[in-house]
């Protein structure tokens, strides 16, 4: 009995003054490569600012339609289909003077 | 450089950074996967998908933990992954082989593995002792393999698997005594 306990102690230590086991070089090579893939480096945006960023864009949108309607009806130029279609829509804003 | 900084430089897709990430952090995945999963192949293919990951989830990273602990995380989680889909595969090959389709699938838990770490007079028993840590329930053995294997302390080990400093004393406690009780079974087919 005391063989046996002894044989499961020494195997139960035989990971002391394990050493960690080194990533080989392709490895490391192709996760340094990762940075090559499409879309690396793009702007990351966090979820809690989707919402405020998709805002911000409808915002900068809607402003761009008014001061290409404002300025088509200021030269007098016949109107587009959709400077009609944007009017109508934004009509609800007021006037609103830029 | 503070790791808030990396963090930062991280998000922005400086590829430096990431390099340096990968530099800084390649070997401890690679290590506690190898631990793991106890195969050299199977060890890369995880470590490719945790830094993907990293790549993929930094935006989501609340710093809640250290950089190094989040890290650890998904090593594990990726790692854990992997050993019951390889669990289940072996299992829906033995229903085939019951129905006489050959099982294909040979069991890689029988296979003795050496780790590349270990002392040369230790190498016989640590592969015994791994195939041993294999058979152990999943949380026992990643404790007990971050513990071991990776000289993990047992509050890193109770932050990454975000549990408390005693659980993981249990879990290595109770790990340790059914390795014991594997053992000893092992020793009275082979070396008595």
């Amino acid at each position: 009995m005391k063989a046996k306990e002894q044989w499961i102690e020494e195997t139960l230590g035989s990971l002391d003054g394990i050493r960690g086991a080194k990533a080989s070089s392709a490895l490391v090579s192709n996760l340094e490569s990762m940075t090559e893939m499409p879309g690396f480096g793009s702007c990351t945006l966090r979820p809690a600012l989707y919402w405020p960023a998709a805002a911000a864009l409808a915002l900068l949108l809607a402003m761009n339609i008014l001061v290409f309607t404002n300025y088509h009806r200021s030269t007098g130029q016949p109107k587009e289909p959709t400077e009609i279609l944007a009017e109508d829509y934004l009509s609800y804003l007021g006037p609103i003077k830029l | 450089m503070s790791e808030q900084i990396v963090i930062g430089e991280l998000r922005t897709g400086n590829a430096a950074a990431f390099r340096k990430l990968v530099a800084v952090y390649s070997d401890r995945v690679y290590n506690t996967a190898l631990g793991l999963v106890q195969n050299s192949g199977d060890a890369e293919d995880l470590s490719q998908e945790v830094f993907l990951e990293i790549f993929k989830s930094l935006p989501r990273f609340r710093e809640e933990s250290s950089l190094s602990t989040w890290i650890y995380r998904i090593t594990v989680r990726k790692s854990l992954e992997h050993i019951r889909t390889a669990r289940r595969k072996k299992r829906s090959g033995l229903v085939f082989s019951l129905f006489g389709k050959e099982n294909l699938l040979k069991d890689t838990t029988e296979q003795p593995f050496y780790h590349p770490g270990i002392q040369l007079e230790n190498k016989e028993r640590a592969a015994i002792l791994f195939n041993a840590m294999a058979k152990l329930p999943v949380n026992q053995r990643s404790a007990f393999t971050l513990h071991k294997v990776e000289g993990l302390s047992h509050p890193e080990i109770a932050a990454i698997m975000e549990t408390s400093v005693s659980s993981i004393e249990s879990l290595i406690f109770r790990a340790r005594k059914k390795l014991q009780d594997l053992l000893s079974d092992y020793y009275e087919k082979n070396e008595h």
